[in-house]
């Protein structure tokens, strides 16, 4: 039987969780624009911005207006090493994209377990960001939290910004014409090169910053980013690419997982273990009949 | 203590013979038809669950063992009847393992539904995503295969030797015997024209298309061939370890074939065989010399997970195709 | 004082070097409980070892180098293959029971003896040939649970449970006991692999709802402390929930879950709803768990939170019965593991095995989470009692 109070309680943490989606979504849909591959350590990303945030607020006792920003530096710092490291070379030499796919996923088991060796060693296996949230208000006997007006607007003013950066000034639009047809960029006198670390540096950026909202959200673990993944991966896919359809996904995603499973379970008993098979459900339809994503833009061909 | 050579030779070369095939069967896939199967633990896991769920039903006819297949008590009297009635359980064996290789071949028909509409790129990602939800899937619904609890009671077809080292050696012959026989009838059919067909597929989609070659039906067979041998794999590793267990069946499984494959030599069977042959004895050797001599670390596991990804990282910067020769 | 069999000391000075296998969860989820068992393991040999030296004898024991079983089936396969190849026969084993069930065949077919100090599904309480389990199954928590939620008044439960072998097991047992007092259970499982439990938590509190929130509806919770804190967390925004009382298994109770470790919010949710629940630990003085623990905090600078005291007796166990023997007869251990067990009294209590291999009996203590001047702690405000299957509390 479906109680208001709860009901009201999913719908809000799905605003909360799909905020997070969208900046995971939005950031990998950049990398998969910008760089022209798949990045499966997209995940570990973010568990470095979540455990930057966390680790500074817990035991350095630094402010979240300090660490959020760190940790969106250390986040940008791992994905231009990476690139410089890894990527870029492999790309050099004509590897294809599945050659590249699986670099990435190799760079995501190396960064994973090192992230896994550190908290094992420092004993934070398993942390949360220290934050005082403080109660705001209470809706239908449901408690919301400072935490709302952190995420939320941060969410969506992070997407404005990132879009009136590719449409308004000339890095933007010229990492937008790289997207579309590097060649052609470069033959035009632009720097490729430095457009590229620019990318990463803003996916980074994004995807550290998901991270540490994560992280004072809920408790991570080193596989945070990595368990992340389904979901940034679906949101950027079902948005077809680009960055308002992967937001819409983002939350579309955040209300199936979160109001969908629990409207399941309580009218057709369906257990809530199932909510990732919602997700999956959805991807999946849209990959099969509309290929190109809830969007009507085209989608970019890579 | 004197190292039982036996044990470490038989579990080792019972390796080599499940990751044999497993290699084997995505090197069919990508290396030859240029299929990415990030999901490939999926279709492993179908020969474990099928396996399980027809010696537990099997065996609780022919042996007429009343009671719940998926209790441990059930599982002890299956292990005792397979001691006692060696042609009754290869009887079992035999229906099991040629029962998973179908159905792992239909999941693969399933699979070329996107594997035909979808880019490489999002073929893989489905199909790992597949792999993912298949495992919370089954791990939350008890009845397909022992849910959160898992099967046990998945008798070796040699138990009736009452000497467990012997039946290691038996059951390790009879896997390798396998994966050797899947690797010539492999070669066979990639020196075939058929077998040709497919690497000029492989080696430009868009040319072979304007030549005329069927492509989408071609994908289709080779994701059922190769999802019924990856199905047999997880049979016969089902078949050692007498257990399955849905939550055992993660990405690890599928990052193996990958690096196996990448070690050896893409689109090559020899390299699958030396990549196979390479993990299995590099895994064996490692575990064995950490117990015997005192490396006291707690975080080795991480530490080599972190060494095998830089090597794949290595390998794929110098040599993007691996170290065998590219057989044409 | 556990009594030791001696073997007649050899007439020549030559030590005899019996090495007891080790295999542990070292990486992976279960890497926090692996490592004490691995530490509680080394403090029974070097007691051993110490008491075996007094005594002149010229035997001795050692542990293998802890073989990772990486808290999955397939680690646990390779670290008892891995063992048993280098000729480590006689092992224990911190296996969770999917691993367990895991290494059961291999173990059998090459005697192999196997003995874990924390599986405790019911559904492995069958006999296992060479696996052995020095703890109860949790049939005992299941009863000792029922009695203090029944003592308490409650009628009505929302369970919600970790999806695997233990919390499918202890629930079922909880289940089945409860209702047949009359009480009525809610059943919720929830996958253990999810990174958030928001949903799984809204359905509890609608749960609740329906069974009513009163002094007669409680929750009860069954998993490991990096779910619970996340549980709690979201719980603590809903007013159904913390207008109840919950209870728990063992399985949260760690440090991990109290202040300073996660917000005082989450101190304060367990101190609202007066968070109670069960764990295995001999109820009765037991000057033996007590120089154990003492042991533990002086060489790993805190006590242990997960099986330690059960690791403890299980590596005594072994010890005694390899001295019983006189050799490093995996068979005739495993033969004489029983006899030696029922005669034997450790840091758990009376070690005795059922005839499954599993402790025959357990005690469970009751504890809470208290406040002192801001410190949180758990308190051991009493027990209940296998024997009697009552439940007495401290005054």
């Amino acid at each position: 039987m479906i109680q208001a109070g709860d009901l009201v309680s999913t719908v809000l943490n799905s605003f909360l969780v799909g905020s997070m989606y969208a900046l995971l979504g939005v950031s990998l849909t950049l990398s998969i624009n910008g760089a022209k591959m798949y990045n499966w350590a997209h995940g570990e990303l973010a568990t470095v911005g979540a455990y930057i945030a966390a680790v500074l607020t817990s035991f350095e006792g630094m402010s979240a207006l300090i660490a959020i920003p760190l940790a969106m530096l250390g986040a940008a710092g791992l994905a231009v090493a990476v690139d410089e490291s890894t990527y870029k070379p492999l790309v050099r030499r004509g590897a294809t994209s599945i050659q590249i796919m699986l670099a990435s996923i190799a760079v995501s088991i190396f960064v994973r377990y090192g992230i896994f060796i550190y908290a094992a060693a420092a004993f934070i296996l398993t942390i949360k960001a220290n934050v005082e949230t403080p109660v705001l208000t209470s809706i239908l006997g449901v408690e919301v939290t400072s935490l709302y007006l952190w995420i939320i607007p941060a969410a969506l003013v992070t997407v404005f910004a990132l879009r009136t950066f590719l449409t308004k000034t000339l890095t933007g639009k010229q990492i937008r014409a790289m997207s579309d047809n590097a060649e052609l960029a470069r033959v035009s006198g632009i720097n490729v090169t430095a457009l590229r670390r620019n990318v990463w540096i803003i996916v980074g950026v994004i995807a550290g910053l998901a991270g540490a909202f994560w992280a004072m959200y809920s408790f991570i673990t080193p596989e945070i980013g990595f368990d992340l993944l389904v979901d940034s991966f679906a949101a950027a896919i079902v948005g077809g690419l680009t960055y308002d359809g992967t937001v819409i996904a983002g939350y579309i995603i955040g209300l199936a997982e979160n109001v969908g499973a629990y409207l399941l379970n309580q009218t057709l008993g369906v257990p809530t273990q199932y909510k990732i098979l919602i997700t999956f459900s959805i991807l999946i339809a849209v990959l099969i009949a509309k290929p190109s994503g809830l969007t009507t833009k085209r989608m970019r061909e890579l | 203590m004197a190292i039982d050579l036996a044990i470490f030779f038989g579990t080792m070369a019972v390796y080599f013979g499940v990751y044999l095939i497993l290699a084997l069967s995505l090197n069919l896939e990508y290396g030859f038809a240029g299929q990415p199967d990030f999901g490939k633990v999926f279709f492993f896991s179908l020969g474990a669950y099928a396996s399980g769920a027809l010696v537990a039903e099997l065996i609780s006819v022919l042996g007429n063992i009343p009671g719940d297949i998926f209790s441990a008590a059930t599982a002890n009297l299956r292990a005792e009847y397979a001691v006692s009635n060696p042609a009754g359980m290869w009887l079992v064996f035999i229906i099991a393992i040629v029962v998973s290789m179908v159905i792992g071949g239909v999941f693969g028909y399933l699979a070329s539904y996107p594997a035909i509409r979808l880019r490489a790129d999002y073929l893989a990602i489905t199909l790992l995503l597949t792999a993912t939800i298949s495992e919370n899937f089954v791990l939350s619904t008890p009845g397909i295969a022992g849910g959160a609890n898992g099967l046990g009671g998945i008798p070796s077809p040699f138990s009736w030797l009452t000497n467990g080292r012997l039946a290691i050696g038996a059951y390790a012959a009879l896997v390798l015997a396998i994966g050797v026989a899947i690797y010539f009838l492999l070669e066979r059919l990639l020196n075939s024209p058929y077998g040709r067909k497919l690497k000029s597929i492989r080696d430009d989609e868009a040319v072979a298309k304007s030549f005329g070659k069927v492509t989408p039906r071609i994908k289709a067979q080779v994701l059922v061939i190769a999802s019924a041998i990856a199905a047999l794999s997880g049979a016969l590793y089902t078949f050692f370890t007498n257990y399955e267990f849905a939550g055992s069946f993660t990405f690890v499984w599928t990052a193996n074939a990958w690096i196996m494959i990448v070690l050896g030599g893409v689109g090559n069977n020899r390299g699958a065989l030396l990549g196979a042959f390479i993990l299995a004895a590099l895994d064996s050797t490692t575990s064995l010399a950490i117990v015997m001599i005192n490396i006291p670390s707690y975080e080795l596991s991480y530490a080599r997970n972190m060494i095998v990804a830089a090597v794949l990282i290595l390998i794929l910067c110098s040599a993007p195709r691996g170290y065998s020769q590219r057989g044409h | 004082m556990a009594e030791y069999y001696m073997a007649p000391s050899s007439s020549s000075s030559k030590t005899v070097t019996y090495t007891i296998g080790l295999a542990s969860d070292l990486s992976g989820g279960g890497e926090s409980f692996g490592t004490e068992t691995v530490s509680s393991a080394q403090i029974a040999v070097a007691q051993i070892n110490a008491y075996l030296t007094a005594s002149g004898s010229n035997v001795r024991f050692a542990l293998s180098t802890p073989a990772d079983t990486l808290t999955t089936t397939d680690g646990a396969l390779k670290a008892i293959t891995s063992l048993s190849a280098a000729g480590d026969d006689i092992i224990l084993c911190h296996c969770w029971s999917g691993q367990l069930q895991a290494v059961e065949q291999f173990a059998n077919t090459n005697k192999i003896v196997v003995i874990s100090p924390s599986s405790t599904s019911d559904l492995l309480a069958v006999p296992k040939g060479y696996l052995f389990r020095a703890i109860a199954p949790d049939a005992f928590q299941g009863k000792a649970l029922t009695t203090l939620l029944w003592n308490d008044g409650i009628r009505n439960v929302a369970y919600i449970y970790r999806n695997d072998a233990y919390g499918q097991g202890i629930s079922g047992i909880f289940n089945t006991d409860f209702t047949a007092l009359g009480g009525k259970v809610t059943l919720e499982a929830y996958d253990p692999t999810l990174t958030d439990f928001a949903t799984e938590v809204a359905t509890l509190a609608t749960n609740v709802q329906t069974l009513g929130v009163g002094p007669q509806t409680a929750v009860l919770f069954s998993g490991f402390s990096t779910e619970a804190v996340n549980i709690f967390g979201h719980a603590a925004t809903y007013a159904s929930l913390t207008g109840v009382r919950w209870f728990s298994s063992d399985g949260p109770k760690s440090s991990t879950i109290l202040p300073p470790t996660v917000p005082t919010s989450i101190g304060q949710f367990e101190i609202q709803t007066n968070l109670t629940g069960t764990f295995p630990q001999s109820i009765t003085n037991n000057s033996i768990a007590t120089a154990y623990l003492a042991a533990f905090k002086a060489q790993t600078g805190s006590y242990p939170q997960s099986y330690g005291e059960q690791a403890y007796d299980a590596t005594y166990l072994l010890a005694n019965a390899i001295l019983a023997v006189g050799s490093y007869n995996s068979t005739a251990v495993k033969n004489i593991l029983p006899t030696i067990a029922a005669h034997t009294y450790g840091a758990t209590g009376a070690l005795t095995l059922d005839s499954n291999g599993d402790k025959a009996s357990q005690d469970y203590a009751i504890w809470t989470v208290v406040n002192s001047a801001g410190t949180y702690a758990f308190k051991n405000i009493g027990g209940w009692a296998s024997a009697t299957g009552d439940i007495t509390y401290n005054p």
